[in-house]
């Protein structure tokens, strides 16, 4: 393929998988939550992402993600959830790339683990500046439930990656 | 074949999936323990309720012997009981911090996030904890 058709191909895939991160982020939104507590919620949207990482790069990942906090906040949140999620996606994605150095595509469930736990990690700062340090009461139940999360939604990802690859989709350098 | 591939074949660091497993389950057993055990000393109890921060109220629960409720800002009610508090109605959208239900102890605050309203409960085993961190 030529240069201008592989940066179209790019194009697309990052339109479609951010599309497909605002529809998971938005319905996920609209589902009453699981447990009453804030900050706890699935992170279906993390598995575009990771998807996103692995299928094309970080960097692609990382335009992904972005795009989805912008319109996700406009679309499903409030003005502070903006703030929230930022801090969440950035912390999230950066603990990502690194963990996704040192272990293999594998083990990609648990770089999602790593991810949801630096996520929380983010918000819980942002929650602190904000209202004082009384949130961080919060740091293990969220914790305990950004572990299993991010198994469900780690494996969510692999196993979608893993279908990927028999239709050969492939869109890296 | 994928750049991906060649970096983590490149890498000479390898975690078995075993220990990351073992790692994962202790951390969730600690966390598990640490809510499950820690409901509350039998030391006095005392609600703190602020806003952005800002104490606005202070009830110690243990003197408490009816259940009332008590106004946070125009927000919020709690509904404060012998020895538990809990949000009694918020006018916030998602009413997440209601439906948390009552604490009655220091580990968990309930935050209503939209609002900035904070209620903890401060108690001996709780005053420990500041101390040591």
């Amino acid at each position: 393929m030529n240069g201008s058709g592989k940066r179209i191909r790019r194009l697309t895939v990052t339109a479609m998988l951010t599309a497909v991160a605002l529809v998971l982020f938005v319905i996920e939104a609209q589902i009453p939550p699981l447990v009453a507590i804030p900050g706890i919620k699935m992170g279906l949207a993390n598995i575009v992402t990771l998807v996103a990482m692995k299928l094309m790069s970080k960097k692609d990942a990382a335009v992904v993600l972005l795009l989805r906090v912008v319109l996700g906040s406009i679309f499903a949140g409030q003005a502070v959830s903006f703030l929230y999620s930022f801090s969440g996606g950035i912390m999230c994605f950066a603990v990502m790339c690194a963990v996704s150095l040192i272990l293999s595509d594998k083990q990609l469930w648990a770089v999602s683990v790593f991810g949801a736990v630096a996520h929380n990690a983010g918000q819980l700062s942002v929650a602190a500046l904000m209202l004082g340090k009384y949130v961080w009461g919060y740091a293990p139940v969220l914790l305990l439930s950004s572990v299993v999360t991010g198994v469900f939604t780690g494996l969510c990802a692999q196993l979608l990656l893993s279908r990927f690859k028999k239709i050969r989709v492939y869109l890296g350098d | 074949m994928s750049s991906q591939e060649s970096e983590n074949k490149k890498n000479k660091i390898k975690i078995p999936t075993a220990a990351l497993i073992a790692f994962f389950a202790a951390v969730v057993s600690i966390c598990a323990a640490l809510l499950f055990f820690a409901d509350g000393g039998d030391g006095q109890k005392i609600a703190v309720i602020t806003i952005d921060g800002e104490e606005v109220e202070r009830i110690d629960l243990g003197s408490v012997t009816e259940g009332y409720c008590i106004d946070i800002g125009d927000s919020n009610t709690a509904f404060v009981e012998h020895d538990k508090i809990s949000m009694h109605s918020a006018n916030c959208p998602d009413g997440l911090c209601v439906k948390q239900g009552a604490i009655s102890s220091g580990l968990v605050p309930i935050v209503c996030l939209p609002n900035h309203v904070i209620i903890r409960i401060e108690d001996e085993t709780s005053e420990q904890f500041d101390a040591v961190t």
